[in-house]
């Protein structure tokens, strides 16, 4: 039967990182993997022949929303008529895995996979932050039987962190972590990391989180583009997306205040569209609006 | 006919054989078994039994299941702030700072927050007592969950973002119609949709933003073959007629309206009209016979059996005493010898005297909230935020107080000041805004000539 693995953690904890090293404990095994496309690095395929991994992603739009889980659910039904050895599932950083929860225990899959649990990755520098503002973070570390603390080396107080994650989760293992990576002694912990508890109390539904489709106008430059986010990227988690401007192609790719455009170029999906998602604190909406109004002599326009 | 079907002939606007009648009980449910409010919201159990003992204590022909229009916000994120005598009240604002639109997506489930202790309520009830009984879900309005969603300033989107309003509304509308679903699977006879803040806006605003979600709803609801009704509080006298036109079978109000002339309107368009028994001059302060005769009262007004009900002008406060309900509870049903009871009524006289502040020589500008409740009734709670935002903006170069009307004292300085409705706001001793909630830049304005007066003499 099929070992089935959660990957959850917020946006930029390095889940993807992890995820890479992860699947290598698998060699010579059948994997399949369900991504979410928002992550800051991409699965290669060069890893994914090397393990002879078959890989579905889940793309576009308000992918942590629960519209897309039956985008999930399509994808997940598919990779099990391959009868994997290992499958292998990253949410999105802002998804709510008591939903997916929601839908593995259903009877359509009853009986079609052996699951293994929940690794959630949480970032050692922004977990205090991040903790504090999303509710799906809090859900996230709840429902996981480990925690892998990324980017210790990034953070000065750990014990403080840690003392935070059992808070929410106090019967968690955690495992700590540079770059996704993990010491041999950790690999059976991760290899069988164990489930959570959901949260006690009410479901609750986060409003906060919110995700905006921006389109932007071909006649920008790079430098318009860029004086353009600044206004706004405060008031964001993550922006992401290609764009084909008067003086090339690019990547967009922001986590928090940190903007990045680099020469990029993709051949599928749409250009000049970026997303961007925020959350609880972030008047979003409004700083867009101010600047789409600072920038009229373009086309540019949003969608929520 | 039994109490459900003379409720539901009302409904129909047929003539009844007798004015039936619907005791708004929510958390005074369930302080008939000395349950606190908290308990009775939560507890399924405990709730059942409440309304067990309102339907064999009241007597009622209709029967509301859960009076709480704060449980839809805390499904969707707003912290609750619980009270052992009343509703809990709304304490945060998820989208107070985003001003984003929630995906449609996002809708409550039947799982959710304090749902599957209603439904299972409904469900237990249906089968006990719903031959007999007509049963009521209630839902919180799309105008007062937007209010919820968003805090106060909800008031000044309306002049300054027209399209977010609109947008949030839709998605509110939405939540109404994912949970009237829900309640009418579960056997609700009569979905009443729940919105005090509507009393608090123009009737321009209200046309604007609000009558096509109402108008929506209602159709979604009589397309499922059950009945609806529009329940506001306060003083919505101006938008009486624009609620009317959202098509729902029935209207309820508060005793902040005069009941003939929203009969009027009512009947222009064969709307049945609920109302509107005063809650705490009347139910909660009041004598049995102040109760008799105000139920006598009223239905000797409306004077015809058809389009109207007899009930509570909103949720009734947990301490009411039940002699005063089970008084009208008999008036209904046994109207000529209850007559009888009152012919040697002599009306009580205030016990109390108030003295009003010196206005003419005050150190700072006064601010004085006169509402029902402000942690227990929506549209109070928002009037009361209103001048706590002034109080962000001022500091201590004002005061702020509030009377509610819990308190029998408040009652008779509210009619010293010749106060007409609430929730109203007075600056100093002048009335500045009646049953209409301002934006926070119209009340700062107010503050600061205020305080200019003050400061001149």
């Amino acid at each position: 039967m099929t070992d089935f693995y959660l990957i959850t953690g917020f946006l930029g904890a390095g889940k993807t990182s992890f995820l890479k090293k992860f699947a290598k404990l698998f060699r010579g095994k059948k994997i399949s993997l369900i991504i979410n496309e928002f992550g800051k690095e991409d699965i290669d395929s060069h890893l994914l022949e090397d393990l002879q991994a078959r890989l579905k992603s889940i793309i576009q739009g308000s992918i942590f929303c629960v519209c897309r889980l039956e985008d999930f659910e399509n994808a997940l039904s598919d990779l099990l008529e391959d009868n994997p050895d290992v499958l292998l599932v990253e949410t999105s950083g802002l998804s709510d895995p008591s939903a997916i929860n929601q839908i593995l225990q259903g009877p359509a899959y009853a009986g079609r996979f052996n699951y293994k649990g929940c690794i959630c990755i949480a970032d050692a520098l922004n977990f205090k932050k991040v903790i504090g503002t999303a509710l799906v973070s809090q859900k996230q570390i709840s429902l996981a039987g480990t925690v892998l603390l990324n980017k210790i080396d990034l953070a000065d107080d750990l014990d403080e962190t840690k003392e935070l994650i059992r808070e929410h989760n106090p019967a968690a293992h955690i495992v700590e972590s540079s770059f996704g990576a993990f010491p041999s002694e950790a690999e059976a912990i991760l290899l069988n990391p164990g489930a959570g508890e959901s949260l006690e109390g009410p479901g609750r539904r986060d409003l906060t989180l919110q995700s905006y489709l921006i389109k932007i106008d071909p006649e920008m430059t790079r430098d318009d583009l860029e004086a353009f986010i600044k206004l706004f990227i405060k008031e964001t988690h993550r922006i992401k997306g290609f764009v084909k401007l008067t003086d090339g192609d690019f990547f967009v790719d922001c986590v928090a205040d940190n903007l990045q455009i680099k020469p990029g170029k993709q051949d599928r999906g749409q250009i000049n569209r970026l997303v961007a998602l925020s959350g609880k604190g972030m008047a979003t909406r409004a700083a867009l609006r101010a600047a789409i109004g600072a920038y009229d002599n373009f086309e540019i326009s949003m969608e929520s | 006919m039994t109490p459900k079907e003379i409720l539901l002939a009302a409904m129909r606007h047929e003539e009844t054989p007798i004015t039936p009648w619907v005791p708004f009980a929510g958390v005074h449910a369930g302080s008939l078994l000395g349950y606190d409010a908290k308990s009775v919201l939560t507890d399924a159990d405990k709730l059942y039994e409440s309304l067990l003992e309102v339907n064999k204590l009241y007597l009622p022909c209709g029967l509301p299941i859960m009076f709480d229009l704060q449980m839809e916000a805390e499904i969707l994120g707003c912290d609750l702030v619980w009270s052992e005598t009343g509703p809990p009240f709304v304490s945060s604002h998820p989208l107070e700072e985003s001003g984003s639109v929630p995906c449609l997506c996002n809708l409550p489930q039947k799982e959710d927050g304090r749902l599957p202790v209603a439904l299972d309520v409904m469900h237990r009830l249906k089968k006990s007592i719903g031959n007999d009984v007509a049963l009521y879900g209630l839902i919180c309005g799309p105008f007062t969950l937007a209010s919820h969603l968003r805090g106060t300033n909800i008031f000044m989107d309306m002049y300054d973002d027209e399209d977010y309003v609109k947008d949030l509304v839709e998605y509110c509308a939405a939540v109404c119609k994912r949970i009237s679903d829900f309640y009418i699977e579960a056997g609700m006879d009569v979905i009443a949709l729940v919105d005090p803040m509507v009393s608090q806006i123009s009737s321009d605003h209200f046309q604007e933003f609000f009558s096509s979600a109402f108008s929506d709803i209602f159709k979604h609801i009589r397309a499922q073959g059950v009945f609806s009704s529009f329940f506001v509080c306060g003083d919505a006298t101006r938008n009486i007629e624009a609620m009317c036109q959202t098509r729902p079978d029935s209207v309820a109000i508060d005793e902040n309206i005069e009941l003939l002339e929203a009969k009027k309107i009512t009947d222009k368009y064969n709307i049945t009209l609920c109302g509107n028994i005063p809650l705490t001059t009347v139910m909660l302060h009041g004598s049995q016979q102040d109760n008799i005769k105000c139920a006598i009262d009223l239905m000797d007004a409306v004077g015809q059996k058809r389009n109207f009900i007899l009930a509570p002008g909103c949720d009734m406060p947990y301490a009411l005493p039940a002699a005063n309900s089970i008084a009208i509870a008999q008036t209904v049903w046994q109207t000529d010898s209850m007559r009888q009871l009152l012919e040697n009524y002599v009306a009580d006289q205030d016990e109390f005297e108030v003295i009003l502040p010196d206005y003419e020589n005050l150190n700072k500008p006064l601010i004085e909230v006169f509402t029902l409740d402000s942690t227990a009734c929506a549209a109070c709670t928002y009037m009361m935020a209103s001048a706590r935002d002034m109080e962000e903006l001022f500091g201590d170069k004002i005061e702020i107080v509030e009377y509610s009307s819990t308190l029998k004292e408040n009652i008779v300085r509210a009619r010293q000041m010749g106060v007409d409705h609430l929730p109203s706001i007075y600056i100093n001793g002048q009335l500045k805004f009646s049953s209409l909630i301002p934006d926070k830049n119209k009340f700062a304005q107010h503050v600061k000539e205020a305080i200019k007066e003050i400061e001149a003499k």
